[in-house]
C-alpha cells in the first residue's frame, strides 16, 4: 500500500480494551468512555468516538431455549464490534501519533492492540 | 452500592507499556481482515492472562480495584473469597469464554493444556 492509503487512515481501532461486561451498567460505561475520551484527545482533535455495547439481555426468554438466546446475543454482540473501540481523528497524523502512543498501553489491566484504518477499509467501523 | 459524597472516577489508565515479545500491539490492517484482528486479540489476551496467572501479577493496583465483596467462610472458618481468589478466578472464567469463541472462530485453533484441566474440574452436573 502506498501513502495514499494511509493518509485517509484517521481512525483508530483498538482491540483487548473493553469487554462485553464492562459496558453493561450505564454508570460504568460512561466512566470507561471519559477515561478514553480525556486520553485520546491528547493526541489530536476527536470527531467521534465509538464504544459499541452489548444489546440489552431479556432474561425471561432465558428459561426454555435460553441457551439458544444467550447464543443470539453473543452473536449479535459480535456482529456489532462489542469489544472494540472507533477514535476518528480530523486527520491522519493524529490517528498515527495516537496508535504509537497507546498501543501496548495497558487499559483496566489489558494491553491495547491498536490499528490505524481508513474510512473504505473493509473494517467498517460503526462510525458517520 | 454506596453513595459518599461526589464520585471519584479512577482512571483505568496504566502508565507503562507492556509488550509480550513476540506478540506486536501495533497492527498495519492492511489486507487484515476484522475476523482475523479480533482472533488475534483474543491470542494476545489468552497470552496475557496466562502470564499473569503464572506469574501470580494478576492482582490490580488500589486504583483499578472495585469495592470487595462482604467475606465469606468454608466450614472450617477459612476465608474462601480473598482476593487472591476472586482475581484468579475471574481470569480463569475469562480464559474459558476467550478460548470458547476461539475455537468458534478458527477451526485450527488448538486451545492450552490449562483449558481442559479447568474445564474437567469445574464442570456442571447436567
Amino acid at each position: 500500500a502506498g501513502d495514499t492509503a494511509l493518509s485517509d487512515a484517521r481512525i483508530l481501532l483498538m482491540l483487548n480494551m473493553v469487554t462485553a461486561e464492562d459496558l453493561v451498567d450505564d454508570q460504568e460505561y460512561s466512566d470507561i468512555y471519559e477515561d478514553i475520551k480525556d486520553e485520546c484527545a491528547q493526541y489530536g482533535e476527536v470527531e467521534d468516538l465509538r464504544i459499541p455495547r452489548p444489546v440489552k439481555k431479556d432474561k425471561s426468554k432465558w428459561g426454555e431455549g435460553g441457551s439458544q438466546a444467550a447464543l443470539d446475543y453473543q452473536r449479535q454482540d459480535e456482529a456489532a464490534g462489542v469489544g472494540r473501540v472507533y477514535v476518528k481523528y480530523k486527520d491522519a497524523d493524529s490517528a498515527n501519533r495516537a496508535l504509537k502512543a497507546l498501543a501496548g498501553r495497558s487499559f483496566a489491566g489489558r494491553s491495547i492492540v491498536a490499528t490505524v484504518l481508513s474510512e473504505d477499509s473493509q473494517t467498517s467501523p460503526p462510525l458517520h | 452500592k454506596t453513595d459518599s459524597g461526589p464520585r471519584k472516577r479512577r482512571s483505568r489508565w496504566g502508565d507503562a507499556k507492556t509488550e509480550i515479545p513476540g506478540l506486536p500491539t501495533a497492527i498495519a490492517a492492511n489486507g487484515v481482515s476484522q475476523a482475523q484482528l479480533d482472533n488475534y486479540a483474543i491470542h494476545l489476551r489468552l497470552e496475557e492472562i496466562n502470564r499473569k496467572l503464572r506469574l501470580n501479577d494478576f492482582i490490580p493496583p488500589e486504583k483499578e480495584r472495585s469495592p470487595s465483596p462482604p467475606p465469606t467462610y468454608d466450614a472450617h472458618g477459612r476465608r474462601t473469597n480473598t482476593r487472591e481468589v476472586r482475581y484468579r478466578k475471574k481470569l480463569e472464567e475469562e480464559r474459558v469464554r476467550l478460548v470458547e469463541r476461539a475455537m468458534k472462530n478458527d477451526p485450527n485453533f488448538r486451545p492450552p493444556v490449562e483449558y481442559h484441566q479447568q474445564k474437567r474440574s469445574q464442570r456442571p452436573s447436567e
